[in-house]
């Protein structure tokens, strides 16, 4: 009792000396008399009661932050049976009619936003029970027969929903944010969380409704496509493909690029694993003075995934369902010759079939299909968000599939009087994939005169095995199986210790644990080619790896406001991180028996011989160690300071330099708030930003950091005969291997007009990259290798950002918002190292490996190709290129690799992405896209298919026998193939119709929601290859590689959504 | 309550100071730190041999020594083929002496891979020696001369690289065991007299062959450092300007007379490449290559060279088109330079047309034959690729003369369109003879012998042949004669020569007796540099370099390995 006193004394004390505010704010326990005397001094308004009806002494607990009267009202007295009335200065109180305080009342009033403006067609409903309504015109609603205690949900599109308790009134004012509206928009950034209005770096936020669904993608990374400016997403193809992610141009030349994935605080998640559906926000943390926190692993960005937790049902289950079915359909494919054509041109032997190998490769009866079920329950004390999934996923090659399985606990736990929170989060998932071996680029090579089928043969199909470059792709898919299984398992504590006598002031401990296991297995009949070519009878193998991550954080938080002008939100703790990895696998050849498969692999006759394979491998133990803190000052809502530092030690590097310092200061100036912006009307904010970051990078192989003896991969004999494995240094130790360290500028501004209808966020930036982790060429002799790593060169980063978005038309029955977001991004290597080393990358495929198209040197432009300049045709339609020194050539020896130069580049000038909503009464439709400009794509398909006569009996395009028919010599590779690849995609069309079902079907369903999507439905491109979205990040993009062949497809999804 | 508030304080506190004191330390599994490794006397053994593994990639298995010796002499090339082989890449351009010495990385390229190879085998000799040193080895069981043996060894092995890149690349960075500090690159005199060095010390503590035609297993044992010091000698001219040709023949005739161990010619040349001859009695050092322990494939020649489906052609009496032998897929690049131009004539050229070097009675000279257990007979593949026990067993074309078979020409002409004109330019998929010498093959029923031949290295021919061109160049034309006829005399039936060596020899018989006991042995530039006729001679499609162009008796610096170092200046002739 008494440290709640001291503790009410000392905020009684804080928030004495603020100004005069209407709003309240307060975190613990206490008993109402005393929480009375507190609002009365926040606020200003005086309480009128008589002590007998009011039940003084009891205690509650509160966690308020800039709440309203009637909230704070709500929070004390809800479930109590007091009624209050407010008028100008004085809050009346009484005990209300019904003794037991828990008989139905009428709660009528306005919903509006945060200037008065009413609030149309809003929802509300009490959670855990049917019968909801809607706002008239003037935003009035009135909800009979509530009970004291209920909570009402308010939904309105546009808005935050929001959750308060029910109370008797017959003039509530219920005031919603607009969803537009960022200032006081929670972000959620490294440990801990900031009002947008205080955040002074570059965060992105999207929230769980935003991800773009529906279209068919394997995983997570895909839902954000278009959404944050400067995130470049590659194609996923198939659904058992990964993405990647950059953003802001590379990060790294060498070392990794990948982003930190930080999933419920626990860094070095696998985006893999989560659940979109789980997801309540994505925040991007873009620029370094935000991502300095996780210091280490921050260089390429910072993806924070908060998923769902519980809210407070009072004890009512909330359940919802939703489905999804989609099929995926097929379109522009390349136009090869087709079986006639092919005869007619007598490319190759005719065998006299007709065949389209490419649509043979697909898969037309493909179907997807997702589940979802959430479930949310809760008490004041007890709160746990669960749900389970499953999903089907058919990909669009023939046998390509994914069946997932998962779920996800998120309880949290309120003790001891608000001293103690406990969270326990457990993640489960489980990914069970089917690979195809179908290469749709070998599709377009086969001979369409052939048939992949023969009812003949033992296994119906034609299989042949002499020809390396024309082979059945159809049996060779179905005679060979491979698949594996990934399993995500992410149990997880989080136990926090608010230590109420010092406002704000809490300690949290993280222990974490996650673990992803793959099993993968096969078996290659001894009917198919390779076993025929071999002369082995079948193969099987097993592999897995196993990689277990463990994570323990702590952490001190203290978030107050001093004296009403000094805001301060500040963290101190350290982390630890160990990381090992597992694999072992097995691989047996020549079975005697087909159909057993790869399930008894001990029988192949290989295992006799000596020939079967078998290993076990253990990864390095890496650990990370690390000591942060964050410090954000807000003077008078006006000026802001936020400053990092993080020291860390890593296990890879070498024994001299493992530790690192990464820092960040920011700074922001929120110019609305200043007296002489107050008279603008139409400006509701408007603010400034800056910060200096340093970022680290330690994305490379742990085997560099000590000496030590691995065996080679050959075996000798020794004196007695006996074949043993020899052993012996294995790298070149750099004992002073230290951080790789990534400097970074950004300037940025944040601004909303016109009462949120507008606004938007500029960002400049410029990041230098140095002390690079880089495999550099050592001179051999005292060195075993060639390479060593070492920290040299730098590179650097510059782009900009903007993101705008707006509230278009915002009418009772009609609203059209949008957003638009656009980037651009430079990147150079400043230098590689003093020795000239060199990165070749962009190989293009053969036949005839005609080059690499990128090379990476001391001031090369990323995204610049390095290639022959095209100088036209002779007239035997051979290829003349025009070397540096200006001279002409055709093909043969005369020109060298060097006669190459830096032509195009495949780095857009502008990436844009673009969203509409549109909402009609109870419809919406919602329009994702995304595009980039000014690119340059080299197309394969017409270099390598487009040339008659030069790839023997492969199967061409009919432009060799159309287009390029003058072409007759065989192709090089220069900038005659270079197109402009300048795109816009579709991603997603949506329509949905909600219907609030309430009123009709009693206490069971109250809400569906049906929506129909459509996802890329067709590329506006002038680019004449197969797909100009190709792989952009790293440095050897921009080649679209016939041999890595998928075809475009749009899917058609409709999806039904059920809150119970 | 408080006591609550204390025990949390105090938990807080104790889990901040647990991670203080954790370390960031990695820790290993599957590697082993130096002071965990050494617990048994195999393991030492196994360290020992660890500069042997990379020995055999470096002398045995990749082929850019190959390329650089070859492609660049009169013996071997790869032609563009119609549509295929058409890169035009280092392989063709070695045929001009056209090095490339790119400064932007070519990815993995001849001249970096013989430079790094042999360097790495240098630093990997001398890490072995290094970490021994710091074991204790009676512990083990090891007596102090198998220890000087073992840096004997080692040290011969370095002084082979040493040699090698002497040859490729003139003067070299010289290291010495522990070696730690990055060396200015020496001259070649130096780096002569270095090797001389490594191998004079070295050859009294290794051991001798005593036992004729006892197994070899890749061990360095006496006549090896006799015969890398031979070697050296023999090419001193060519290296530095002073011709040692007498200290080569001295050796030359020591290691034939015994000194350093009991060797013999082999009566059979497949005893020398064939399946069993780890059991030869003329090899001097090979390495050893197993089914399933250690498949050493012999510079990929297989893989480069042979028409793609020439695996059909091993299928033996298991004749069927389907199956054809495992591990044994070509690509139809590489092949022996053309004897005959592209209207049939015999070129005229006194050097290169290989196959027509080959008397039509010599035995190597016929269709390769695989006779059953291990034995087997011929060293080429020409003609109609139908094998003479096995019809069904053919193998077809797919190109030019698809689905015919595949009938090998001993010219580089566009025939199947008529044309005349042979050039690198001209080739078509049958254009060209083809070698299986090394790591000859099984038909497919005793699959289980696949990569059974060791690789040789070093063999006593060699020394015949030495000792013969040093008598040919003291004027004893006889002398050189006998020693060239008494190796030949195996290749004939009833040792039957019908076209001996004479005393009225010149170069270019001698020239043509290296090229045809050596041939695809990656020494034919070295021979033709030793003659000066690398940049002056003119063979096939490729015209003298010219005179005033003898720098490239020596290649280039790969422009990687040279920019790897400020300490690696290039050669002459080739800075750009």
């Amino acid at each position: 009792m008494k440290i709640k006193k001291l503790a009410l004394m000392l905020a009684a004390l804080l928030t004495a000396v603020g100004v005069y505010a209407r709003n309240f704010t307060y975190s613990g326990t206490v008993s109402i008399g005393e929480a009375l005397k507190v609002i009365e001094r926040q606020t200003g308004y005086l309480f009128v009661y008589n002590p007998e009806e009011i039940p003084l002494g009891e205690n509650v607990t509160l966690s308020l932050k800039d709440a309203t009267i009637d909230e704070t009202l709500s929070a004390v007295f809800g479930g109590k049976g007091v009624n209050w009335e407010i008028n100008d200065k004085n809050i009346i109180l009484n005990k209300v009619a019904s003794p037991q305080g828990r008989g139905k009342f009428r709660m009528a009033g306005v919903i509006c936003e945060a200037d008065g403006t009413p609030v149309i067609g809003a929802a509300i409903q009490t959670v855990g029970k049917s019968g909801g309504v809607v706002t008239d015109a003037d935003g009035r609603f009135t909800l009979d027969g509530v009970l004291d205690g209920d909570v009402l949900h308010v939904t309105s599109l546009g808005f935050v929903d929001k959750d308060l308790k029910a109370y008797r009134t017959e003039n509530a004012k219920i005031v919603l944010e607009a969803e537009s509206q960022m200032m006081d928009e929670l972000v959620v950034i490294g440990y801990g969380s900031l009002a947008r209005k205080d955040v002074t770096s570059s965060i992105v936020s999207i929230s769980g409704g935003d991800l773009v669904k529906s279209t068919g993608a394997g995983d997570l990374a895909k839902s954000l496509q278009g959404k944050i400016p400067g995130l470049v997403i590659g194609q996923e193809k198939g659904v058992n493909s990964s993405a990647v992610m950059q953003l802001r141009g590379m990060a790294s030349i060498v070392a990794g690029n990948s982003p930190l994935v930080v999933i419920d605080g626990f860094p070095g998640g696998d985006i893999r694993s989560v659940n979109p559906d789980d997801i309540k926000s994505i925040d991007v943390l873009k620029d370094a003075s935000a991502g300095a926190i996780y210091g280490t692993r921050a260089a390429a960005v910072v993806i924070l995934i908060t998923t769902k937790s519980g809210i407070d049902t009072d004890g009512v289950l909330d359940v919802s369902y939703s489905a999804d079915l989609s099929y995926k359909q097929a379109f522009g494919a390349p136009r090869m010759l087709t079986a006639d054509e092919y005869r007619e041109h007598k490319v190759g032997t005719d065998y006299g079939s007709n065949t389209d190998w490419w649509n043979e490769c697909i898969d037309h009866n493909n179907f997807s299909h997702k589940h979802n079920l959430a479930i949310n329950f809760g008490t004041q004390k007890a709160k746990v968000y669960s749900s389970f999934f499953y999903e089907k996923m058919d990909g669009l090659a023939l046998s390509e599939n994914r069946y997932d399985f998962g779920g996800r606990i998120n309880a949290a736990y309120n003790m001891f009087d608000g001293w103690f929170e406990a969270k326990v989060n457990i993640d489960y998932r489980q990914s069970k994939r089917s690979f195809s071996s179908i290469s749709f680029g070998q599709a377009l090579l086969n001979n369409p005169t052939r048939s992949p089928y023969d009812a003949s043969s033992t296994t119906g199909y034609n299989v042949w095995t002499d020809d390396d470059e024309d082979y059945n792709i159809i049996a060779d898919n179905a005679l060979n199986e491979s698949g594996g299984k990934d399993v995500w398992f992410k149990p997880e504590a989080i136990l926090k210790l608010n230590i109420l006598p010092v406002k704000g002031l809490s300690y949290q401990q993280t222990l974490g644990y996650s673990n992803n296991r793959y099993d993968g297995s096969g078996y290659r009949s001894m009917f198919h080619r390779l076993s025929l070519k071999e002369a082995l009878n079948g193969r099987a193998y097993f592999e897995n790896t196993s990689t277990d991550m463990l994570n323990a954080e702590g952490y001190f938080s203290y978030d107050n406001t001093l004296g009403g002008k000094h805001k301060i939100s500040a963290v101190l703790g350290y982390s630890y991180n160990q990381y090992d990895k597992y694999s072992t696998s097995m691989a047996n050849s020549d079975f005697s028996v087909d159909g057993i498969g790869k399930w008894d692999i001990g029988k192949g006759s290989e295992l006799n011989e000596g020939r079967a394979s078998m290993s076990s491998h253990r990864d390095v133990t890496e650990r990370l160690l690390a000591y942060f803190g964050r410090v954000n000052y807000t003077f008078d809502e006006k000026y802001i300071i936020s400053a990092t530092y993080r020291r860390e030690g890593s296990s890879k590097f070498g024994a001299k330099n493992r530790w690192g310092n990464f820092w960040a200061v920011s700074l922001g100036w929120n110019m609305k708030n200043e007296s002489w912006l107050q008279g603008v009307k139409w400006l509701d904010e408007l603010k400034i930003r800056g910060g200096y970051g340093v970022t680290g990078n330690n994305s490379f192989s742990a085997t560099y950091s000590g000496k030590f003896i691995s065996a080679d991969e050959n075996r000798w004999i020794m004196p007695d005969g006996k074949w043993l494995y020899t052993y012996g240094r294995q790298e070149n130790v750099n004992e002073t291997l230290g951080w790789e360290t990534k400097g970074e500028y950004n300037l940025g501004l944040d601004f909303s007009l016109f009462n949120g209808r507008l606004y938007g966020r500029l960002d400049g930036y410029y990041r230098k990259i140095k002390d690079m982790l880089f495999y550099v060429r050592v001179p051999v002799g005292i060195y075993i290798n060639s390479y060593q790593w070492q920290n040299v060169g730098s590179m650097m980063n510059r782009g900009w950002e903007i993101e705008l978005g707006g509230d278009i038309i915002r009418g009772k029955d009609f609203t059209w918002s949008s957003d638009l977001n656009l980037s651009h991004s430079y990147s150079k290597v400043l230098s590689m190292d003093n020795q000239g080393t060199t990165w070749t990358g962009g190989q293009l495929p053969g036949p005839n490996s005609p080059g690499t198209s990128m090379v990476l040197t001391n001031g090369s432009v990323i995204g610049n190709y390095y290639i022959y300049e095209f100088a036209g045709f002779d007239r035997k339609g051979n290829f003349q290129l025009r070397k540096q020194d200006g001279t002409v050539v055709t093909n043969g020896a005369s020109k060298n690799p060097d006669d190459r130069k830096y032509i195009g580049s495949f780095v857009p000038k502008v990436m844009i992405g673009w969203s509409h909503t549109f909402k009609y009464r109870n419809f919406d439709l919602g329009i994702n896209m995304h595009s980039w400009l000014g690119f340059d794509v080299y197309n394969t398909y017409d270099m390598t298919l487009g040339i008659a006569g030069r790839n023997g009996a492969l199967n061409v395009l009919k432009d060799a026998y159309g287009r390029n028919e003058a072409i007759k010599g065989e192709k090089l590779m220069c900038d005659w193939y270079l197109e402009d690849g300048s795109f816009l995609k579709i991603d997603a069309l949506t329509l949905g119709y909600n219907l609030p079902l309430g009123k009709y079907t009693k206490d069971f369903l109250k809400r569906l929601r049906v929506s129909f999507t459509v996802g890329n439905p067709f590329i506006i491109t002038g680019y004449s290859g197969l797909d100009p979205e190709v792989s952009i990040t790293g440095y050897s993009g921009g080649v679209d590689n016939y041999l890595d062949a998928y075809p475009n497809y749009r899917t058609y999804s409709f999806g039904l959504q059920l809150n119970f | 309550m408080k006591s609550n508030i204390l025990k949390s304080i105090l938990l807080g506190g104790a889990v901040l100071t647990a991670a203080v004191s954790c370390t960031v330390e990695p820790t290993y599994h599957s590697e082993v730190a130096p002071d965990t490794y050494y617990s048994s006397r195999e393991a030492v053994l196994q360290r020992f041999y660890r500069p042997f593994t990379h020995a055999r990639w470096t002398f045995a298995q990749m082929n850019g020594y190959f390329d650089l010796q070859e492609f660049t002499a009169d013996a071997f090339c790869s032609p563009v083929r119609g549509t295929k082989n058409t890169d035009r890449a280092e392989h063709y351009k070695l045929h001009y002496h056209d090095f490339i010495i790119d400064p932007i990385a070519n990815g993995w390229s001849d001249l970096h891979q013989c430079y790094i190879t042999r360097m790495q085998g240098v630093s990997r000799c001398w890490a072995a020696i290094s970490d021994l040193s710091e074991v204790n080895l009676k512990k083990f069981g090891f007596t102090e001369a198998d220890w000087n043996n073992w840096r004997a060894q080692l040290t011969t092995m370095a002084a082979l690289y040493y040699l090698q890149l002497l040859d490729l690349f003139g003067g070299m960075p010289l290291y010495s065991e522990n070696a730690y500090v990055e060396n200015y690159r020496s001259s070649a005199e130096e780096t002569f007299y270095f090797i001389e060095n490594l191998l004079t010390e070295s050859l009294p503590n290794l051991e001798k062959k005593t036992v004729l035609g006892g197994t070899e297993r890749g061990d360095v044992r006496q006549a090896m450092a006799a015969t890398v010091l031979m070697q050296l000698y023999f090419n001193a001219e060519s290296y530095i300007g002073v011709p040692m040709y007498d200290k080569a023949a001295k050796l030359a005739e020591d290691i034939i007379g015994g000194v350093y161990g009991t060797y013999d010619l082999d009566s059979d040349w497949t005893q020398t490449f064939g399946f069993h001859n780890d059991v030869s009695k003329e090899i001097i050092w090979s390495i050893p290559s197993e089914r399933s322990q250690l498949e050493t494939d012999g510079f990929y020649l297989w893989q480069y060279s042979m028409p793609n489906r020439m695996r059909f052609y091993f299928n033996g009496k298991d004749s069927g088109d389907e199956k054809g032998l495992p591990s044994s897929s070509a690509n139809n690049c590489w092949c022996l330079q053309p004897s005959l131009d592209g209207k049939g004539n015999r070129y005229t050229y006194k050097l290169g047309s290989p196959f027509a070097k080959f008397n039509d009675k010599d035995v190597r000279k016929r269709m390769y034959r695989y006779k059953g257990n291990g034995e087997y007979e011929g060293m080429f593949f020409f003609g109609e690729l139908v094998n003479p026990d096995y019809p069904d067993c053919k193998v077809l074309g797919r190109e030019e003369y698809r689905d015919q078979v595949l009938t090998l020409v001993d010219q580089i002409a566009r025939k199947s369109e008529g044309g005349t004109e042979s050039t690198m330019e001209t080739g078509e998929e049958n254009s060209g003879i083809r070698m299986i010498k090394y790591s000859p093959r099984p038909y497919l029923d005793e699959v289980n012998l696949l990569f059974n031949p060791d690789i040789p290295v070093l063999r006593l021919s060699e020394v015949y042949y030495t000792l013969a061109e040093c008598k040919f160049r003291s004027g004893d034309i006889q002398g050189c004669a006998d020693l060239i006829n008494h190796v030949r005399k195996r290749y004939f039936e009833d040792g039957v020569d019908p076209d001996p060596c004479t005393a009225s020899m010149d170069k270019y018989r001698l020239l043509d007796e290296w090229l045809i006991e050596f041939l695809g042995e990656s020494r034919r530039r070295t021979d033709l540099v030793r003659w000066g006729e690398y940049t002056m001679g003119e063979w096939w499609d490729h015209k003298p370099d010219g005179a005033g162009m003898e720098y490239k008796n020596i290649f280039p610096l790969n422009a990687d390995d040279v920019d790897a170092t400020d300490k690696l200046p290039q050669n002459p002739g080739y800075t750009d």
